[in-house]
């Protein structure tokens, strides 16, 4: 069992980074811990809890700006934006209910230094497109600032974005300023039968391309279509491809016209409510239908490469669960724990510097053997080295999260 | 303006440079005659102007990396330099430096519709990509003023914008994957044409970055489809007040136009004089708000807009029926910057951001700054992000009018920071705003920052004297101060 401390100031959290530079402890900062299934383990001596540093700082929603410390549940954040009708459109996921935590889990710090986004993520960017400025304390023990509260910003490197999905590798945030956006009041979904995986590349790199603006384009395939929560999805046992358009009464009607006049009627099963697509969306950006496989790998790529890999990898006979989501530019995976290895080698030789395979979830040992990430060239390993290095020289912070020790 | 000084020994190695250059290049790539020289004597920002020592124009990736390991190698600095348009003096040669001009990178290399994304080497101008996409219906969404002259690798550096950043963002938002040369000639491939890739967000510290980090080569963009329809509402206000209140209005209802441009009366005059764009002539501020996307929603979005206008006092409105009628309520702010021309000899282009709810604020600040400097200024605004682009005007052939308008900009630049903005909104720090960096920044901040630039470019020959107001030494930014004894700080609560 490691110690936990929980600073509740900035100047207490400089104090502890101090004192570990000087005692040469290792720190794991650490926020709900919604993501700790994620990625390796630390091997800290101390547990930092972020949650002392919490509460929304400013809100001004015709700004479209938001500050909060860093512990701040996402339950908070969520419920202020609501009632200004505002969200965060990058759809953050809750992983949680794959570990059997709350939905609703996380904390907003940690939501950024994870940079998930859901499946808005093709066309509202991803959470470091939201974030505008921070405040942290490095692993030299200094507090420091990058970004501001306004949109556009070009004062300084943008180190905010350095932040996100950093994992607190570099410093320990402890505010961040980040865009927030008018929630669309309203969406539908588009039900549409796909026989053959392959097809639906094509399809859905079609329909982003339609006048609708679709905000959602998802293939499930039969197994995973299976497991969601959307009764009208789960019951069908077939594989699917999903539209989403969002926007006010008018606007969705028209989108759902625009759609329906690019398709033909054998290719339209059905139009899900709001209701309806809210719940079956969620379940697609918090990866439900993975839900008991031992091991999850996401794939990012370009759609139509994601098009020869299912051909190859998917086809018939293949009895492992997946779906792409973001248009086909994001496929996720369940596999076995045995075959997990040889599986994950294979994708990430086959398609080497053209796509991003991170083993999401899996036992210590699979994640050990093959690698959560993959192996940087030489050029980029080193410049990552310089920065982790310009930022936390002792390798104090998360010491092995990002990389086993 | 204080540039690093001149280090005698690379002057005195002009010689040897040009030599070692020539061993790889072609007689033309290395431009040494001073008169040819001369052209790269500035930027956009004409009033500073330097001399390099040679002027290197590469044609491939291998040269750039061949030229940075030996600029390394003898010490020498490098600027490097796209079109030239830089506001900030980003481009600013020095005289121990050579510009590395990458004119010669100006290929499409893959335009590829069914993955959305373009790849161009870093010489190719930004209307170019929206040029090349174009027929199947798609565009790149940045858009610049400049956007005919300046490059998309002078783009990823500034981090440029446009008139619909609110909505499709920045530079930075549409970037998928860099090829950049380091310093010390190592080439490194960020990202490509997939989303999220691993490691640290290079992508997202790069760009911005003002030529400081590396020397970009390549560029990978998403395009958008483009809309179906669009719109622009022109509206009229007796005072900046109540249309900034009206953009206030606007973005409270939930609604993200394309676009939101606000021009100031004497911005309006300008237009007017210039190429005129019927404007209504009695108005003190206009609004400009594009809305995009599917017709009906346009439909829908437009009206709501022009209720908020009415109630916001608007003294007159007008909704384009056409495309072509909402390209003429463009024409006259697209103008705006020719358009000072015509009111004075010379004027000064500032770039700041403030949150939006404090334009009425710095606006009457703004004139009253006008009144002590005695000097004009017009303001053209992209409204819907809070950047302000206040164009000082003023005659340079009077002397002092030049250090009036450049201390009054840095005011208004301190006035972005005192109400919670920043000094830059797109046209970078480069060597204009340098000095007013501790205005916003404390040392700790600045220290971080030139650590991240020391583990980019240890030696600091990438495009030093700019950004930073003090340089150090990478070795002094790098030493650790542990203070020993301290804690184990009983007051912490433990679990
Ligand atoms: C009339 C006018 C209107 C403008 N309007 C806008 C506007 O609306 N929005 C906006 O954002 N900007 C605007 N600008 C500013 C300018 O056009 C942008 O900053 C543009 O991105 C600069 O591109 P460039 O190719 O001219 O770069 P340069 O001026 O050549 O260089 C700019 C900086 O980038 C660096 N750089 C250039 N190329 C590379 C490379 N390949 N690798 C590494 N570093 C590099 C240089 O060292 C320098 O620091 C305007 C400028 C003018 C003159």
């Amino acid at each position: 069992m490691t110690e936990i401390v929980k600073p509740d100031s900035e100047e207490q959290l400089v104090d502890l980074v101090h004192w570990a530079l000087a005692e040469k402890k290792r720190l794991a900062i650490e926020g709900q811990a919604s993501n700790r299934g994620f990625a390796y383990e630390s091997s800290a001596e101390v547990t930092v809890s972020m949650l002392g540093l919490h509460g929304i700082i400013d809100y001004q929603p015709e700004e479209l700006v938001m500050t909060a410390r860093a512990g701040t549940s996402r339950a908070v954040i969520d419920a202020a934006l609501a009632e200004h009708r505002q969200h965060l459109a990058f759809e953050p996921p809750a992983f949680g209910p794959l570990d059997g935590r709350d939905a609703r889990s996380g904390s907003i710090g940690g939501v950024f230094m994870a940079n998930l986004s859901g499946p808005r993520r093709f066309t509202a960017g991803a959470a470091r497109d939201h974030l505008l400025g921070v405040r942290g304390v490095s692993g030299r023990g200094e507090a420091w600032k990058s970004g501001g509260r306004v949109i556009k910003n070009v004062t300084g490197y943008d180190l905010s974005k350095l932040m996100a999905g950093s994992w607190g590798t570099l410093s320990a945030l402890t505010e961040l300023t980040f865009k927030v956006l008018p929630a669309p009041p309203l969406s539908a979904s588009l039900l549409l039968p796909v026989a053959k995986p392959r097809s639906a590349f094509a399809l859905m790199s079609r329909l982003a391309r339609n006048a609708s603006q679709p905000s959602g384009l998802a293939f499930l395939s039969a197994p995973v279509a299976a497991k969601l929560e959307a009764p009208v999805v789960a019951s069908r046992g077939e594989n699917v491809c999903v539209a989403r358009v969002e926007g006010t009464a008018t606007a969705v009607r028209e989108r759902v016209a625009d759609l329906r006049r690019v398709l033909r009627a054998s290719q339209l099963l059905k139009i899900l409510d709001d209701d309806e697509s809210r719940q079956l969306w969620s379940g697609i950006r918090d990866i439900r239908g993975l839900g008991a496989c031992p091991v999850i790998i996401r794939i990012t790529l370009p759609p139509f490469r994601a098009r020869e890999l299912v051909a190859e990898w998917l086809g018939p006979g293949s009895s492992n669960p997946w779906f792409a989501d973001a248009a086909g530019g994001c496929l996720w995976m369940g596999v076995e724990d045995s075959a997990a290895v040889a599986v994950v080698g294979r994708l990430r030789r086959q398609l080497a510097g053209t796509a991003n395979v991170v083993v999401f979830r899996a036992p210590d040992r699979v994640k050990r053997a093959i690698g959560v990430f993959p192996v940087q060239p030489a050029p980029l390993a080193s410049l990552t080295r310089r920065i982790k290095q310009s930022f936390d020289p002792e390798h104090i912070l998360n010491a092995g999260r990002l990389a086993p020790l | 303006m204080l540039m690093p000084a001149p280090d005698p020994r690379v002057l005195a190695r002009r010689g040897e440079l040009t030599r070692r250059l020539r061993a790889f290049l072609a007689p033309e790539q290395v431009v040494e005659d001073q008169t040819a020289l001369r052209a790269y004597e500035t930027d956009g920002l004409t009033a500073y102007r330097q001399r390099p020592l040679l002027v290197v124009l590469p044609e491939t990736t291998a040269q750039v990396s061949s030229i940075l390991a030996l600029c390394t190698e003898l010490g020498v600095k490098v600027v490097p330099r796209g079109a030239g348009t830089s506001l900030s003096g980003g481009a600013l040669p020095l005289a121990d430096g050579i510009v590395l001009g990458l004119g010669k990178f100006n290929r499409i290399l893959d335009v590829d519709f069914d993955n959305h994304c373009v790849t161009v080497q870093s010489g190719v101008t930004n209307l170019a990509i929206t040029e090349a996409v174009r027929e199947r219906g798609f565009y790149y969404a940045p858009d610049p003023s400049s956007q005919i002259a300046c490059t998309i690798g002078g783009n990823v550096a500034e981090n440029a914008g446009g008139v619909h950043c609110l909505k499709y963002g920045m530079t930075s938002n549409n970037l998928l994957g860099l090829e950049v040369v380091l310093m010390d000639g190592s080439v490194l491939r960020v990202g490509g044409k997939y989303m999220d890739p691993e490691g640290y967000d290079l992508l997202g510290v790069l760009a911005g970055s003002e030529g400081l980090l590396g020397v970009v080569t390549e560029v990978t963009v998403r395009i958008l489809p483009q809309p179906q329809s669009a719109r622009a509402l022109l509206m009229g206000f007796s005072s900046n007040e109540d249309a900034g209140n009206c953009v206030a209005q606007i973005i409270g209802a939930g609604i993200i136009p394309a676009g939101i441009e606000m021009m100031d009366q004497l911005a309006i005059q300008a237009a007017e004089a210039y190429c005129r764009a019927g404007y209504p002539a009695d108005c003190h501020a206009l609004l400009i708000v594009e809305l995009d996307g599917p017709r009906a929603e346009v439909d829908e979005l437009s009206e709501s807009v022009r209720e908020l206008g009415m109630r916001c006092n608007a003294t007159s409105i007008r909704v384009s029926a056409t495309d072509e009628e909402r390209l003429r309520i463009w024409a006259g702010r697209k103008a705006a910057f020719p358009a000072m021309g015509a009111l004075s000899p010379d004027y000064y282009c500032m770039d700041g951001t403030i949150p939006r709810g404090k334009l009425a604020e710095v606006f009457t600040r703004m004139s009253e700054l006008s009144r002590q400097y005695g000097l004009r200024v017009a303001n053209v605004f992209h409204a819907g992000d809070g950047n302000l682009h206040p164009l000082i005007l003023f005659d340079s052939n009077r002397p002092g009018d030049l250090e009036k308008a450049e201390a009054f900009g840095a005011d208004i630049l301190r006035l972005c920071v005192q109400v919670g903005g920043v000094l830059s909104g797109e046209h970078g720090i480069g060597v204009e705003k340098r000095d007013l960096m501790p205005e916003f920044f404390s040392s700790t901040d600045l220290e971080q920052q030139q650590r991240v630039k020391c583990a980019f470019d240890p030696g600091g020959l990438l495009n030093p004297g700019k950004v930073f107001p003090t340089l150090h030494r990478c070795a002094e930014l790098g030493r650790l101060h542990v203070h020993h004894g301290q804690l184990p700080f009983p007051h912490l609560p433990r679990f």
